[in-house]
């Protein structure tokens, strides 16, 4: 594994440090890893990636560069999750039975390897996230609604009205908020019982929490074949502010952060890491 | 990348082997492509009546949705589950590529079906359908989504409504497909961690398919083919009714367009026409509906249970026509019908040329007599009706879905002659309805049904200098040249092609006094060969009146500068030696006298005249030379004249002095192309004086063409006691002139046609001309003449007495 190779994106990237409680941008790191498709751990010290196609799941650790391969499977890269712990790491299989698809859930001991299947190859839809902890968000197919636990109490909330296809749902590090997607309404924030939702943004996908103030995503446009355009951006859930962190002269593809990380991936497999600093 | 193959190939494996086994199993994501009526991430077509961007008109999201609807109900009555993407056409709903996948990852799927239609973005036009999986062509990342998408192809191609320019499979991975963007694909297939296919269903930009676009009906039928995919894709049963669908068009009318029309799609479509299903007997009706309004014509039944029946289709303005149909269960049965319009009155002639009334002028001589008709008609009924007066010889032919009849003579009328064409009350239209009265229009044709050759080069019999050559032809009329080379042929005495350059041709322009093109041969010419030009009787002029002929020359290439006689008068290197003198000419516009290096025969230059004179005939023109040549010229002497001719046919002399005597020697006319040597006898000069150069003169034949040209002259030789013993310079020995001398007839005889005879005094002056070989020389005054006979384009001089 090479060293890590700093660029600097500052002149990059749109820094934010006019507003009062701000998001700035420290610096940029292209990694020497190419991959798709990133997520965080918890603490922003691994990066879980795959391939365009979700081929298999590695994670990279940040400070060593060691890569780990937790499965080859095809779909296994698409949307994992870390426990909540961050000590291991939610992941899906596909298989067919009787031509039809069915989906498992496994998870992986990121200390020792070890591989314990969640669920048994079901149909229907299987989210990652409801076995990430006692507290957790996903939007979900099959009620319309998003489901919420808060140290194991469920709850299923819809706080859209006419809202029904729900994505990209999660609990702020404080468990104070909640915030996701309406596909057809925008990219919303609440709270954790779906009451004052205020809308942030349209058009942005793989919304995560950057500390508990901004909601971090990615912005496209399309011309119904391909992205033509997409752009990281942070967004101030109290103000609304949107903040551009990538100034839209590549293809981002894939984005995920933390309080003080976001890792984002481009069209052509690059992956970037970005240092932030959150003013309050 | 292997492994995910093999596993997928595995996984392919089994499910072919073991198959869902109802509908209920199933979840299918559809993704009805675009949407917002957004031209950025839509596709609008303009088609009439449809104004640019008005969202009722094509929009590609509109058609995808609808077709995504129809699968949807279709899947859903059979207990598929199913998930759309959007279900209305705004822009909020036309969500991210991202969003797209994931909703269908997230929702389980089993296949994932993006529903376009397509367009070239050129102006090309075609109509088959294109599916796309992601990967290599042979390589797809989901074995199954190959599959998928050749489930789909097979099942669209059955779609026998449309107009396929191709039924090849067309199966295609995007990466191979769009090789530019890497492995990167279309975004929605990249998202999927499901088998995924993108179905390019027809091309929107074929104008007709557009319209078939805009029927709910058409896009049912696509819905349906993709149903049937899915079952394919897991042997499902299908349904247990089958359908009825297909296009209706006019049997004859053409349908009317600015834009590309492919087999039937070139009929008028049959709108709003009613279609009703009967029973097999015909007498209880069991459903009925309506061809779509769109100009389309398209229908369907869509449920029908299995069985034999009748079908009946009617329109406003066209007959009832019935079918059986026979329908089979899970089975579109396509039925394309061709009505006939109804023709319910008889058959007139609405329009119709040639119009000619009394004091009109006369009409062309190849004018075609056009018919136009109310109805379309029975071309054979009115053929046999036709008739034209007095009889000639033509075609007929038909336009305009037999709405026009054209009958073209194929020899041209008769000049200054009435003809009546006539259309019998037996001609009957399309419907079988014969004329109530006949018909008959009268015109008078024009006082010319020929084009004429009047100057040609070269004729017949005649000697080319082979350096830079060219054939011209002029005509009392514009040629029409655009067909010319294909109708003129030249070969070589071994029948070789011998060609022309058609890039230097020239020709006449429209307001020329007369027609003609002149095109200068490729090569030079061999010296010494011989050459057949043929010029076909299909040259026409811009009327299209064509030569009554053909016309064959025979023609020998010769070097017109190898003849040198002894000695030099003139060497014609210095044109500031001659000026037009005015006392000498009658009528000249403008003269211009040159140096001309670039066409000289000898030396480094020749003179170059060109000339204009204000009529068509009566001019005449003389160069006089500032001083006299120094050559001393008696009548036993000739001269030998090196002259490039212009075709105008006006003649040259050479005015020489003598104390008090002035001669004006006659050296030929220039109906001729090109350089040509002339050699003069001597003998009208009168005896003991001597002559010397002091001229050329030109005197205008009256023609078309004479009265502007280009001439030039070089090398004028003498030779000493050249005009002793006559007959020797010439070369027609096969002219004989008797008898000589002669006191009342000169009579001459040639082996060819002898066109006419000229006397010439030995002044220079013509004194008589016969047309024929007969010249009556009894009012001639006693004297020494030359004869000139005129035999096939080209001319000798014979000298003759005549005494009384």
């Amino acid at each position: 594994m090479k060293a890590k190779s700093w660029i600097l994106m500052a002149a990059l990237s749109v820094c934010a440090s006019m507003s009062a409680a701000d998001l700035s941008v420290v610096s940029t790191e292209k990694l020497d890893v190419k991959g798709y498709y990133p997520v965080l751990s918890p603490d922003g010290s691994k990066v879980l990636f795959t391939t365009s196609d979700h081929d298999g799941l590695k994670s990279l650790d940040l400070s060593s560069s060691e890569i780990t391969l937790i499965d080859n499977a095809p779909g296994t890269g698409f949307d994992p999750a870390f426990s909540a712990d961050g000590k291991s790491v939610i992941y899906r299989s596909i298989v067919k039975v009787d031509g039809l698809i069915r989906r498992d859930v496994k998870s992986y001991d990121l200390a020792t390897g070890e591989k314990v299947q969640l669920l048994e190859p079901s149909r229907g839809n299987v989210d990652t996230r409801q076995f990430v902890g006692k507290t957790f968000a996903y939007g979900s197919a099959r009620t319309q609604a998003i489901e919420v636990s808060l140290d194991g109490k469920k709850q299923t909330i819809n706080p859209i009205e006419s809202g029904y296809r729900y994505l990209w749902a999660s609990v702020s590090p404080s468990n104070s908020k909640l915030v996701f997607t309406e596909v057809y309404s925008g990219l919303f924030v609440s709270e954790l019982d779906g009451t004052k939702a205020k809308f942030l943004a349209s058009r942005a996908e793989f919304p995560c929490w950057a500390g508990d103030n901004y909601v971090v995503a990615l912005y496209t446009e399309d011309d119904g074949y391909v992205v033509t355009k997409a752009k990281v951006i942070a967004v101030d859930i109290e103000s609304g502010k949107v903040i551009e962190l990538t100034d839209g002269s590549s293809i981002v593809n894939g984005v995920t952060a933390t309080k003080d990380k976001v890792v984002y991936a481009t069209e052509d497999g690059e992956m970037f890491i970005m240092n932030i600093k959150i003013t309050e | 990348m292997k492994k995910k193959f093999i596993a997928f190939t595995i996984a392919a494996l089994a499910s072919i082997a073991a198959m869902a086994k109802d509908y209920s199993d199933l979840i299918i994501y559809i993704n009805p492509g675009h949407g917002g009526h957004d031209a950025a991430n839509d596709r609008n077509v303009v088609i009439y009546p449809y104004a640019e961007g008005d969202t009722s008109g094509f929009w590609e999201s509109n058609s995808n949705m609808h077709k995504g609807f129809f699968l949807r109900d279709m899947l859903q009555d059979l207990g598929v589950k199913v998930v759309m993407s959007r279900v209305t056409n705004t822009s909020a709903d036309d969500l991210g590529l991202e969003t797209i996948g994931r909703l269908a990852n997230a929702a389980g799927s089993d296949l994932f079906l993006s529903i376009h239609s397509n367009a070239t973005g050129t102006s090309n036009r075609v109509n088959f359908p294109i599916i796309f999986f992601r990967g290599y062509d042979n390589e797809p990342v989901y074995p199954d989504a190959k599959v998928w998408a050749t489930d789909i192809d097979v099942n669209l191609l059955t779609n026998g409504a449309t107009i396929w320019t191709s039924t090849n499979t067309n199966v295609r991975g995007d990466w191979s497909f769009q090789p530019t963007w890497g492995t990167q694909g279309y975004g929605v297939l990249r998202k999927l961690t499901i088998p995924g296919a993108l179905s390019e269903g027809s091309f929107h930009d074929y104008i007709p398919e557009t319209y078939r676009l805009m029927s709910l009906d058409y896009k049912w039928i696509e819905a349906w083919n993709f149903r049937k995919a899915v079952d394919d894709h897991y042997s499902l049963p299908g349904v247990s009714y089958g359908a009825i669908a297909g296009r209706l068009n006019d049997s004859r009318f053409p349908r009317v367009g600015d834009f590309k029309m492919i087999g039937d799609d070139q009929l008028e479509t049959v709108d709003t026409a009613y279609v009703s299903l009967w029973d097999e007997t015909g007498t209880t009706k069991l459903q009925e509906t309506y061809s779509d309004m769109i100009l389309n014509g398209i229908y369907a039944f869509r449920k029908v249970e299995p069985g034999k029946y009748m079908m009946k289709v009617s329109g406003n303005r066209h007959y009832e026509t019935s079918t059986m149909v026979e329908v089979t269960a899970d089975e579109i049965t396509y039925v394309n019908l061709k009505l006939n319009k109804i023709r319910n009155t008889a058959p007139v002639v609405e329009t119709y040329s040639p119009v000619w009334k009394e004091g009109d002028p006369g009409v062309l001589c190849n004018t075609p007599v056009v018919l136009d008709f109310n109805w379309d008609m029975d071309t054979a009924s009115v053929e046999a009706a036709f008739s034209i007066t007095p009889e000639i010889p033509g075609e007929i032919t038909w336009e305009n879905n037999n709405l026009r009849m054209i009958f073209t003579p194929t020899q041209t009328y008769q000049t200054s002659t009435v003809y009546t064409a006539r259309l019998d009350a037996s001609a009957k239209h399309a419907g079988g309805m014969a004329m109530e009265a006949p018909f008959e229009l009268s015109f008078f044709t024009a006082d010319r049904n020929y084009m004429s050759i009047i100057g040609q080069f070269p004729k017949d019999g005649e000697k080319v200098h082979f350096d830079n050559p060219a054939i011209e032809v002029r005509f009392d009329k514009l040629p029409n040249v655009t067909p010319i080379l294909k109708q003129i042929s030249i070969v070589d005495s071994t029948g070789t092609k011998v060609a022309l350059n058609n890039r230097k041709m020239t020709y006449s322009k429209l307001g020329a006094e007369y027609g003609f093109f002149r095109i200068p041969f490729t090569k030079d010419l061999t010296v010494g060969n011989t050459y057949k030009m043929t010029l076909s009787n299909e040259i026409a002029d811009k009327d299209g009146i064509p030569l009554q002929d053909s016309v064959v020359v025979h023609f020998t290439a010769v070097d017109a500068g190898t003849e040198k006689p002894d000695s030099i008068i003139e060497d014609m290197e210095d044109a500031t030696l001659y000026a037009l003198n005015s006392q000498g000419s009658v009528d000249v516009d403008t003269v211009s006298i040159k140096k001309d290096a670039t066409n000289k025969l000898f030396g480094t230059s020749c003179v170059n005249v060109m000339y204009e004179f204000p009529a068509t005939e009566g001019s005449e023109m003389l160069l006089s030379r500032s001083a006299l040549a120094d050559a001393k010229l008696t009548n036993n002497d000739a001269v030998g004249v090196h002259v490039y001719g212009d075709l105008t046919a006006n003649e040259v002399y050479l005015e020489v002095i003598a104390p008090e005597d002035v001669k004006y020697i006659p050296v030929g006319k220039l109906d001729f192309l090109g350089w040509r040597y002339f050699e003069v006898p001597l003998t009208m000069l009168e005896g003991e004086k001597e002559y010397q150069l002091s001229g050329v003169k030109m005197v205008q034949t009256p023609s078309l063409m004479s009265r502007k040209g280009e001439f030039k002259l070089d090398n004028i030789s003498y030779i000493k006691d050249g005009a002793v013993g006559v007959e020797g310079i010439e070369t027609m020995t096969s002219v004989t002139v008797y008898p000589n001398p002669a006191s009342e007839y000169l009579i001459a005889n040639a082996d060819g046609l002898i066109d006419k005879v000229e006397l010439i005094g030995m002044n220079g002056t013509v004194t008589a001309t016969a047309d024929g070989n007969v010249l009556n020389v009894s009012e001639i005054a006693d004297g020494i003449y030359f004869i000139r006979i005129f035999v096939g384009g080209t001319s000798e001089l014979k000298k003759v007495v005549v005494k009384h």
